[in-house]
């Protein structure tokens, strides 16, 4: 799979590449800033650092979990040679980015929803909602909200949706790959 | 297109009834699964308390085909809004709200994100949380 994945990019990138060079007589800009949306839960220390925290929908490769998926894709990109010198700059999870977009086109937006695959909700919140955010230094005063990625596929992972569960959904949640998680 | 389901599944030669039968199946499943969906987004149309529009924005490939679960979170979640507000007191608070599909939005929100945090330097670690 890794090897079909990596395929794909460097088809791209050539592609890419091809485009800026017909469009822009340019020389290419130095480096190449990625984005990566990665839709899976993960534990987001920095824009750029995605620690891996766990597998669903079906995809499972326990040997990632706890790697940073930033370089992970950043030292995929360097080993295919990079020739683009793509930097992989910052690490989303596919809500968020539906609702960055969402709100680029719309300052109303408030939540990005996700319903694919998977489900997942991500939301605006005020930071003085958010204790992590609020008590830190100074260099956070002028922020005043912040988006959360729920994760709410995950809501009833602890047994809190069992009265509204059937058996046809055991039944279902038992031939997943994770029963019992994200049903 | 039931009938092809059904005959992929194995079943030769269904009948009105087989075909009936599933998209009743179908009906149902689709029904409750708007159902889930249209409680948590009014949860946070709720939560998000704001005076004018709600606009959520929605991606996937479920909710981009299925034409008929689109109308009935929109019917949901103004139901449910209703009923929360009356609960609270509030039985004539019509809130504003939007959804709005957002084509290929985690793609391209990584995309300004990118563009954002090369802008104001953010990847060289002086932000992080």
């Amino acid at each position: 799979m890794a090897e079909c994945i990596t395929n794909f990019i460097k088809h791209h990138c050539q592609e890419l590449a091809s485009k800026i060079d017909l469009n822009n007589n340019q020389k290419v800009q130095a480096t190449l800033p990625l984005g990566f949306t990665f839709s899976f839960p993960t534990h987001q220390h920095a824009i750029n650092i995605g620690q891996i925290k766990g597998w669903t929908k079906n995809f499972d490769l326990p040997d990632a979990i706890g790697c940073d998926a930033t370089q992970l894709l950043q030292h995929s990109l360097n080993r295919i040679g990079n020739q683009y010198n793509i930097q992989v700059v910052a690490i989303l999870n596919d809500a968020t980015g539906t609702m960055v977009k969402g709100a680029y086109a719309d300052p109303t937006c408030i939540a990005g929803v996700i319903l694919g695959t998977g489900s997942n909700v991500c939301y605006l919140e005020d930071i003085q909602n958010v204790s992590k955010w609020s008590t830190r230094d100074p260099c956070f005063r002028d922020i005043h909200s912040v988006l959360i990625n729920t994760e709410c596929g995950a809501l009833g992972d602890n047994g809190c949706l069992d009265s509204i569960k059937t058996h046809f959904d055991s039944k279902l949640d038992f031939q997943t790959l994770f029963p019992g998680s994200f049903t | 297109m039931i009938t092809s389901l059904l005959e992929k599944l194995g079943n030769s030669t269904p009948n009105g009834d087989d075909t009936k039968i599933v998209n009743y199946i179908i009906d149902i499943i689709t029904n409750r699964a708007s159902q889930l969906i249209a409680c948590t987004l009014a949860t946070f149309i709720i939560h998000s308390n704001r005076s004018d529009k709600s606009t959520i924005a929605i991606d996937g490939s479920l909710y981009q085909n299925h034409k008929h679960l689109q109308v009935l979170i929109q019917y949901y979640i103004e139901n449910i809004l209703i009923l929360l507000d009356s609960k609270n007191g509030h039985p004539n608070r019509r809130r504003a709200f939007e959804l709005v599909i957002t084509e290929d939005g985690s793609g391209k929100g990584a995309g300004i994100v990118a563009a954002l945090a090369t802008k104001l330097n953010l990847a060289k670690g002086s932000f992080t949380f």
